[in-house]
C-alpha cells in the first residue's frame, strides 16, 4: 500500500518508554509495575492521556483492559487491532511489552499523520496484565477476553497478602461483571502485536524483523512424591522408600521426553525441586516437582505431556511411594495467520527492511487473542536476547523499524476508506 | 518382668518405681516438644530461642532434683547428682546424657529421650537414698544433628575435647558464625555456672541412652539392644553447575542442565549404595539455583551421607560416587565440585562397660542383643576420650527424624531399671571388697 509520507517519530516513542519506566516500585534502571499497583495505576493514567491526546476514544472493561479506537469510515466492521502489555515483573526492564503499546501507538499517530483514512476502526489494546506476578496466571486480561479463564475463577484469585482480584479490581475503579468482559469471536477482525524477541537470533543474524509463525504454549504440572523419612544411617536401602529418588527418575524421563519429540520444538524442564525434610541425615520423605512442557504443535506437545504425566505415576507405583500427578495449565498453541504473515511481509519489502520468519518460544497475549480472530506479531531484536532484567535493551531505532512494519500492515489490514 | 527373682539385690520394687519414672518422663518428651523454631512442627537448632526454652525446662527440672547446672563453653548443659560416700570423695564422675538438638520437622525422643532418662535415673537414685562412690552427670548435648552449621557432634566433640575452634567462625544459612550464636546463647543463662572440661582419668565411663532408629529390636521384639560399635560416615557437599536459561528458549540439544546431571547422579548413588551390602548411601540435601519453574537449571547443591561398619568399604564407596558424578559432568557438559568431604570413623563401644550393660540388661530378665548404630551418635565422639556405651531403645516401625517417631513407657522404664542395675553394678566394683 501506498502509504506517501509515513514517518515514524521514534525520538518521541522512546521519549515516552523513558517517562512510562519511571512509573516504577524500584529504582532505575530497573523498572518494576505489577497489575494495579500504584505505579501501574499512575503509569495507566499517563498512557490513556497520550491515547486521548491522539483523538483516540479510550475506555476500560471490568478487567482493567483498556482500549483505544481510531474510528474507520465503517464503524460496523470489526476492527483491526493492535497491543500488547504494560506491566512489569520487579527488576525487570523498560521494554518487554511497552514497545507494543506505545509503538503500537506510535503507528496509530503516524497513519494518522500521512492523512490515512480507515476503512475498519483502528483499535489499541492494552491488557491488563501479562505477567502473572501478582495471581500466579500469566496473560490474565487476554485470557479473560479470550474465554480461556471462568470469569468466577479469576475473581476467587488472591495475591500474596490474599487480596481478591475481584475486591483489588473494584477499588481500583474497575466494576462490573467480569462475565461481561468476554469478547464474541469475530469482534475483532484481527491483532498484530509489535514485541521483543527476547531471544537472540535476530540480533545474531542482523535481521530487524522477525515475522511470528507460530506461538509455542506451555503446559506446566505439578508433581509430589510422599514416602516415608527416616533417618539416613539406620534406616537400610531396601527398607527406603526415599521421595527423591523417583524425583531424580523423572528428571531423566523429562529430559528424555522432550529429546526423543522428535521435533527440535519440543521443550521440557524441570525447573523447580524441593526436597523436604532437606536435612542431610534425614531420607527425603517429600518432594515437590513442577515441570513445563512447549511446543508449537498442541497434538506433539500434549503426547509428551501425556507421557511425563504417565511416567511420574508409574515411577512412583514402582518405588512404592504415593504419587499425584496434575496439571496446572495446557493452554494451546497458536498459529499466526498466513494472510497477516504475508501482510507483514509485504510491509517489511515496502519498508526495505530484511526479515525472517520465526517461532515465538516464549507466550504472549497474541496466544489468547488466536481465540478470538487471526495473528500475527512482529518480532523486533533485542541486545543479548535478554528480557526480564533491568539492562534489556532495544535501539530507538530498532523500535522505529517495527513501529513502521505495524503501521504499513494495521493500514493494510485496516484498509483505505473508500 | 518378675522382680522377686531379684531379691537380692538392693532394687525391691525397683520395677514399679522405673514405671511411674518412665510416665514422667513421656510427659516431658512431650513438654520439650513444645520447645520449637516452628509452631507448626518440631525444629530446634543449635543455640536457636527453642532451646534456650529447653535449656529453661531442663534447668527447673534439674534444679527441683537437686542438682547444680552447668553451661560449658559451647552451650552444653550438665546437671550434676552427688551423692558421693563423704568418707571416700574420688571425684570419679559417671556421665550420661544425649543431645537436645532437633532435625527439621523431628520427632520428640531422638536425642532428648536419652538426656531425660539420665535425669530419670538421676531421681531414682535419690529417693533409693544410695550413697554412690561417684557423681552422675546428666548432660545435654547443645548439638549433634549438624544442621544449624553443617558439622554434627558440636556438642560432645567440645566435652571430649577434640573441637575445633576454627568452626567457630563458621556461618548459618543467616550469616550468624557460630561464636556469636554460642555467645548470644549463654547471655540467656547467665544463671548457670561455667564448666571446665573432664579429666579423662576421673570419667567412669559415658553412658547414652537412645532411640534405635532403626527397625532391628522391633524385629526381635526386644525392648533394648547393647550398641558395640557405631557406623563410619562420610559427608560431602558437592556441586553440578550448568547454565541456566528461559524453559521455552533454549532447545534440548543447547542445554547444559544441572538438574539432568544431578538427578543421573542421585540414581548412581542409589545403585552404588545398594550393591554394597551393608551401606547406606544418600542424597536428601538438594539446592536447585534459581528453582523457578520456568528457568532451566544452572546449579545443583547436594550433600550426600554414606555409612559403613567398616572404613575402607565406605572410602570405596565415596570414592566410586565422586568418580561417578565427575564422569557424568564430562558427558552432559556440566562442572562437577566437590565442596567438602568429612570423614567420621567407624568407632568401637567400649568392651568392658558394654559387658556391664549386656550384663544388666540380662539381670532386668531381656535377652542382651547386640547392634552396630548406623546412625551417628555423641557416644562415637565420646568414645575418642571416655569409655562409652549405648543403651538402644525400640521405636516404633525403625522411624525417626519424623513427628510419628513413637517409644512405648514399658521401654523406657525397662531402660531405666538397666540404668539402675548398671550404676549398682558400677558402683559395687568401687567399694572395697
Amino acid at each position: 500500500m501506498a502509504l506517501s509520507g509515513l514517518t515514524i517519530d521514534y525520538t518521541r516513542t522512546q521519549r515516552e518508554l523513558d517517562r512510562l519506566a519511571e512509573f516504577s516500585s524500584v529504582s532505575a534502571p530497573a523498572v518494576g509495575r505489577v497489575m494495579l499497583s500504584d505505579a501501574d495505576m499512575a503509569a495507566r493514567d499517563y498512557l490513556k492521556s497520550l491515547f486521548a491526546d491522539a483523538g483516540l476514544r479510550v475506555h476500560t472493561d471490568p478487567a482493567g483492559n483498556v482500549f483505544a479506537r481510531w474510528i474507520g469510515a465503517e464503524p460496523s466492521l470489526p476492527a483491526v487491532v493492535t497491543g500488547s502489555h504494560t506491566d512489569a515483573i520487579p527488576y525487570s526492564g523498560k521494554y518487554d511489552g511497552t514497545v507494543g503499546v506505545l509503538g503500537g501507538l506510535e503507528a496509530i499517530r503516524s497513519l494518522q499523520r500521512c492523512n490515512f483514512q480507515p476503512r475498519r476502526s483502528l483499535e489499541l489494546l492494552m491488557f491488563t496484565s501479562e505477567e502473572p506476578t501478582r495471581y500466579g496466571v500469566g496473560c490474565l486480561g487476554s485470557r479473560l477476553l479470550s474465554g480461556s479463564l471462568e470469569p468466577s475463577r479469576a475473581d476467587a484469585l488472591l495475591d500474596e497478602s490474599a487480596d481478591a482480584f475481584s475486591e483489588l479490581r473494584q477499588r481500583r475503579g474497575f466494576s462490573g461483571s467480569l462475565s461481561d468482559v468476554r469478547l464474541a469471536e469475530g469482534h475483532y477482525h484481527a491483532f498484530v502485536e509489535l514485541h521483543t524477541e527476547q531471544g537472540p537470533l535476530l540480533e545474531r543474524d542482523g535481521l530487524p524483523i522477525g515475522i511470528v509463525t507460530a506461538i509455542a504454549a506451555p503446559a506446566a504440572i505439578r508433581v509430589t512424591y510422599t514416602g516415608e523419612g527416616g533417618h539416613a544411617g539406620a534406616v537400610l536401602m531396601p527398607d527406603r522408600r526415599d521421595a527423591l529418588l523417583p524425583a531424580a527418575e523423572l528428571a531423566l524421563e523429562v529430559d528424555r521426553a522432550a529429546r526423543g519429540s522428535g521435533s527440535l520444538d519440543t521443550v521440557a524442564t524441570m525447573g523447580l525441586l524441593q526436597v523436604h525434610p532437606g536435612a542431610v541425615n534425614g531420607i527425603p520423605s517429600r518432594t515437590y516437582m513442577e515441570i513445563d512442557v512447549r511446543d508449537v504443535q498442541l497434538g506433539r506437545r500434549d503426547q509428551v505431556l501425556s507421557h511425563i504425566e504417565e511416567l511420574a505415576m508409574r515411577i512412583g507405583a514402582r518405588r512404592n511411594v504415593e504419587a499425584s500427578v496434575e496439571r496446572i495449565n495446557a493452554d494451546p498453541p497458536a498459529q499466526c495467520d498466513p494472510q497477516i504473515a504475508a501482510t507483514i511481509e509485504a510491509a517489511c519489502h515496502d519498508a526495505g527492511l530484511q526479515y525472517q520468519r520465526m517461532i515465538s518460544r516464549a507466550y504472549h497475549d497474541s496466544l489468547f487473542m488466536a481465540l478470538l480472530c487471526p495473528i500475527g506479531m512482529i518480532f523486533i531484536p533485542c541486545r543479548g536476547g535478554v528480557s526480564h532484567r533491568p539492562d534489556e535493551y532495544s535501539s530507538p531505532e530498532a523500535i522505529g523499524a517495527g513501529v513502521e512494519v505495524l503501521a504499513r500492515t494495521l493500514a493494510q489490514l485496516a484498509e483505505i476508506a473508500p | 518382668m518378675d522382680m522377686t527373682t531379684h531379691s537380692t539385690l538392693p532394687v525391691d520394687g525397683l520395677s514399679s518405681r522405673c514405671r511411674s519414672a518412665a510416665e514422667r518422663i513421656m510427659d516431658r518428651c512431650n513438654d520439650l516438644a513444645a520447645c520449637t523454631e516452628d509452631p507448626t512442627q518440631l525444629t530446634r537448632r543449635f543455640c536457636s530461642p527453642a532451646m534456650v526454652a529447653a535449656h529453661q525446662k531442663l534447668r527447673h527440672w534439674m534444679t527441683a532434683t537437686g542438682m547444680p547446672t552447668r553451661l560449658d563453653p559451647l552451650a552444653n548443659l550438665i546437671g550434676r547428682f552427688d551423692r558421693s560416700t563423704s568418707d571416700r570423695p574420688t571425684g570419679q564422675v559417671l556421665l550420661v546424657g544425649s543431645h537436645l538438638d532437633t532435625v527439621v520437622n523431628a520427632g520428640r525422643y531422638d536425642g532428648p529421650l536419652g538426656v531425660l532418662i539420665g535425669l530419670g535415673l538421676a531421681e531414682l537414685l535419690r529417693a533409693e537414698s544410695a550413697r554412690m562412690p561417684f557423681a552422675i552427670d546428666v548432660i545435654g548435648f547443645c548439638e549433634e544433628e549438624g544442621i544449624r552449621y553443617r558439622t554434627p557432634f558440636i556438642g560432645s566433640r567440645a566435652v571430649a575435647g577434640n573441637f575445633d575452634s576454627a568452626l567457630l567462625d563458621r556461618v548459618d544459612e543467616c550469616g550468624v558464625s557460630m561464636r556469636s550464636a554460642v555467645e548470644s546463647f549463654r547471655k540467656t543463662a547467665s544463671d548457670c555456672v561455667d564448666t571446665v572440661g573432664y579429666d579423662r582419668e576421673k570419667v567412669v565411663g559415658y553412658i547414652e541412652p537412645h532411640i534405635e532408629q532403626g527397625p532391628v529390636l522391633e524385629q526381635e521384639s526386644l525392648p533394648v539392644g547393647i550398641v558395640t560399635a557405631i557406623a563410619g560416615q562420610t559427608r560431602a557437599a558437592v556441586r553440578f553447575i550448568g547454565r541456566a536459561g528461559h524453559a521455552g528458549t533454549v532447545p534440548m540439544s543447547l542445554r547444559h542442565d544441572a538438574l539432568a546431571g544431578a538427578a543421573e547422579w542421585i540414581m548412581q548413588v542409589e545403585s552404588i549404595g545398594r550393591r554394597t551390602p551393608g551401606a547406606v548411601a544418600t542424597v536428601a540435601q538438594m539446592d536447585v539455583i534459581p528453582n523457578v519453574s520456568n528457568v532451566l537449571p544452572g546449579e545443583v547443591r547436594l550433600r550426600i551421607d554414606a555409612r559403613h561398619s567398616d572404613n575402607s568399604t565406605r572410602h570405596n564407596l565415596v570414592s566410586e560416587v565422586l568418580r561417578a558424578g565427575k564422569s557424568i559432568s564430562e558427558k552432559r557438559g556440566l562442572k562437577f565440585v566437590v565442596d567438602w568431604q568429612e570423614h567420621y570413623p567407624a568407632v568401637q563401644m567400649d568392651a568392658a562397660l558394654s559387658t556391664r550393660l549386656a550384663a544388666a540388661v540380662a539381670e532386668s530378665g531381656v535377652q542382651p542383643l547386640s547392634l552396630v548404630s548406623g546412625a551417628g551418635h555423641d557416644a562415637a565422639v565420646m568414645a575418642g576420650r571416655f569409655p562409652a556405651a549405648m543403651l538402644f531403645l525400640r521405636c516404633r516401625g525403625g522411624l525417626s527424624h519424623h513427628p510419628d517417631e513413637s517409644v512405648r513407657a514399658d521401654d523406657v522404664a525397662l531402660a531405666l531399671e538397666v540404668l539402675v542395675l548398671l550404676v549398682y553394678k558400677l558402683a559395687a566394683e568401687f567399694a572395697p571388697s
